[in-house]
């Protein structure tokens, strides 16, 4: 059964109840009005009744949630300026953060290669000359593939083509490479075909492989695109395949042209122009890569002068990708760490400031009969949504002087609504520094209740002496006023015996906590008598 | 006033009794909560008045533990009303709680009659 069914019915059993209590007493001879008074006196506070029944359907504290997010959510909008500042400064905070986070995310993820961890540069170094990543060069590019190291060896240079389009010619970057560059990288093409061997044969190197943005951002992502011709530098070349969006890149290259070495670049052995990429054969370790390459250079160093003097170095493609960027990427990733801590430090801070202005709402709450467990989650709930105190246009209301808080919605008291505040409420403004004699006690009815027999007493202000409230409490009790009460004391007094005594007998809700506010209270005490509503 | 003597003869309820006093009342058929008010007055001789704020908590309480079920059905003055009935659990319980409450009256009795006089 939903909640508002069960409401309903809770409420279509009560009036059942009643119905049948008039019924009754009306049999034993008494008047319509007189039956219906006696049975609604009898009946008690349907609100509270309600409410606590309400608790046994063992969803109280999630309707409480539910009430204190809906409290923080409407304080959030009654202090605007608090909440802008509350949410631009968490919005810069985590903004940052998943900025960096994004960045550091997409660059620290393993390159969409299979077996990534086997594709490796191959660098030469000369220790004596100070070179360190140099470029490799033809003939020991060669010797390299031979080595039995790698499955598959590429040649990479960087470059840039001159694309026409219709009449339109721009300029745009591009990777030269030769076929077993793709077999190095293990990657399916998107569309069409990677290179092959025969591409780089002389009269058969005018083709062309399109990067996944290119092919977005020129070609419409047509997926006709393969076979049709394109212009490069003047030359037609034709499009043989489109590479995934995946596809991990070196610079910011968005087509791919076969690398065809020339006589000269080919003869060379210090014509060093190009990267190798190689992916490491089966069985071949990093290290046993590396121990091999080393021999082998070492022997090519002895063998021929341009070598002399040169070793080679292996560099994960992985570790290549981010090199410098990983410790950049980690200082700022903890720089933006740091704002985000700043940020929650300064609402902490505004917050805290905020609380203070927040006792007195605390002391209400508790004074309006919320179990001091029941204010508190009312309270962080309300910073979880960031929400400000907001107590500070009722603060501003009392500061002008109206000196009563408008208050006293029966049996909902713990989640005082600040939408209730308009109602005409009779209040209580109990004082902690109250003497012996004094009125200190008022019992309250509310107006604007649906409830008929409540209204009956609208705005009915009880005032007696502290001593004499068992009494009272007993009175209002046994009259079944409909009235809510609130009691003020110190902490120890009789008030608080009182207290748990008449909580027993009545039901009625309780203060604990009292407020400065004398003048208040004797002015409302002034009022409720000049109206005649005074209850003593 | 007639009401206020009757409240002021009135026995308040022990702690813990009133769901045991609900429970018993049930064992006879199903009831609706005045009904069940009324009875417990009739039979404890006006001495027990349960308070409608004690008693529907306790209905609802029972009811989510199983002890009671509920319906709503015309009484027999054609009125509709929620009836509540005991459930076998609650059958159970009932036995329990009166097993309990013997034990712990005649404790009492025990203590506040040492020389053995029934009470």
């Amino acid at each position: 059964m939903t909640r508002r069914r069960r409401d309903r019915d809770l409420q279509e059993e009560f009036e059942a109840h009643l119905r049948m209590a008039i019924r009754d007493r009306m049999e034993r001879g008494q008047s319509r009005e007189e039956a219906r008074d006696a049975a609604l006196a009898e009946f008690g506070n349907t609100r509270l009744m309600r409410e606590v029944t309400r608790d046994m359907w063992g969803w109280a504290s999630f309707e409480r949630l539910l009430q204190d997010l809906g409290y923080g959510a409407r304080m959030l909008r009654k202090n605007l300026g608090f909440t802008v500042v509350v949410v631009l400064t968490l919005a810069l905070g985590i903004g940052a953060n998943t900025a960096i986070y994004s960045v550091i995310h997409a660059a620290l993820a393993p390159l969409a290669i299979p077996d990534a961890s086997r594709v490796v540069l191959v660098w030469t170094e000369n220790a004596k000359r100070d070179w360190h990543h140099f470029p490799a060069s033809v003939p020991d590019y060669a010797d390299w593939k031979n080595s039995g190291v790698f499955s598959s060896l590429g040649a990479v240079t960087e470059g840039g083509f001159n694309l026409r389009i219709g009449d339109q010619t721009d300029r745009i970057n591009g990777l030269n490479i030769t076929s077993e560059f793709f077999a190095a990288m293990a990657v399916q093409p998107r569309l069409g075909r990677v290179f092959q061997v025969e591409d780089a044969q002389p009269g058969h190197s005018a083709v062309a492989i399109l990067s996944d943005a290119l092919w977005n951002s020129r070609f419409g992502a047509d997926p006709s695109v393969v076979g049709t011709s394109v212009v490069l530098d003047g030359v037609p070349h034709t499009i043989v395949g489109v590479l995934p969006k995946t596809f991990p890149k070196v610079g910011q290259e968005e087509i791919y042209a076969p690398l065809v070495f020339t006589a000269a670049q080919a003869g060379g052995r210090s014509e060093r122009f190009f990267q190798a990429v190689g992916r490491l054969r089966e069985g071949v370790s990093f290290a046993a890569a590396e121990r091999r390459m080393a021999e082998l250079e070492q022997g090519l160093s002895k063998q021929f002068t341009e070598d002399a003097g040169h070793s080679v170095a292996l560099q994960p493609i992985e570790d290549a990708a981010v090199e410098d960027a990983r410790a950049l990427l980690l200082i700022l990733f903890g720089a933006v760490g740091f704002v985000l801590l700043i940020a929650c430090a300064n609402i902490a801070n505004l917050l805290l400031a905020r609380g203070t202005a927040r006792q007195r709402e605390m002391a209400l709450r508790v004074a309006l009969g919320a179990r001091p467990m029941e204010a508190l989650p009312a309270v962080s709930h309300r910073e979880h949504i960031a929400g400000p105190a907001g107590w500070r246009c009722r603060n501003r209301a009392l500061a002008r002087g109206h000196s009563l808080y408008h208050l006293l919605s029966p049996g909902r008291t713990p989640q005082w609504r600040p939408d209730h505040a308009e109602l005409k409420c009779a209040a209580f403004q109990p004082d902690p520094f109250v003497r012996h004699g004094d009125p200190v006690w008022i019992g309250a009815g509310v107006a604007g209740l649906e409830d008929e027999r409540e209204r009956r007493h609208e705005g009915r202000v009880a005032v007696f002496d502290w001593r004499r409230t068992a009494a009272f409490a007993r009175r209002v009790c046994s009259e079944r006023s409909g009235a809510d009460v609130g009691v003020a004391g110190r902490r120890g007094s009789n008030a608080a015996k009182f207290r748990a005594n008449a909580r027993r007998q009545t039901r009625l809700r309780f203060a604990q906590r009292s407020y400065r506010a004398r003048g208040a209270l004797r002015q409302a005490v002034r009022d409720a008598r000049k109206a005649g509503r005074l209850l003593r | 006033m007639a009401t206020r003597d009757r409240y002021q003869n009135r026995i308040e309820l022990l702690q813990g009794t009133l769901d045991m006093l609900i429970l018993k009342t049930l064992q006879w058929g199903s009831q609706h909560g005045y009904g069940i008010i009324q009875a417990i007055r009739v039979s404890s001789n006006e001495a027990l008045q349960v308070e409608t704020g004690s008693l529907y908590p306790a209905l609802h309480r029972l009811e989510r533990q199983g002890w009671l079920s509920a319906e709503w059905k015309q009484t027999e003055s054609n009125q509709r009303a929620k009836y509540y009935r005991l459930t076998a659990a609650g059958k159970k319980q009932l036995v329990a709680e009166h097993e309990r409450w013997t034990k712990f009256s005649s404790a009492i009795a025990g203590i506040m009659n040492p020389n053995g006089a029934e009470s």
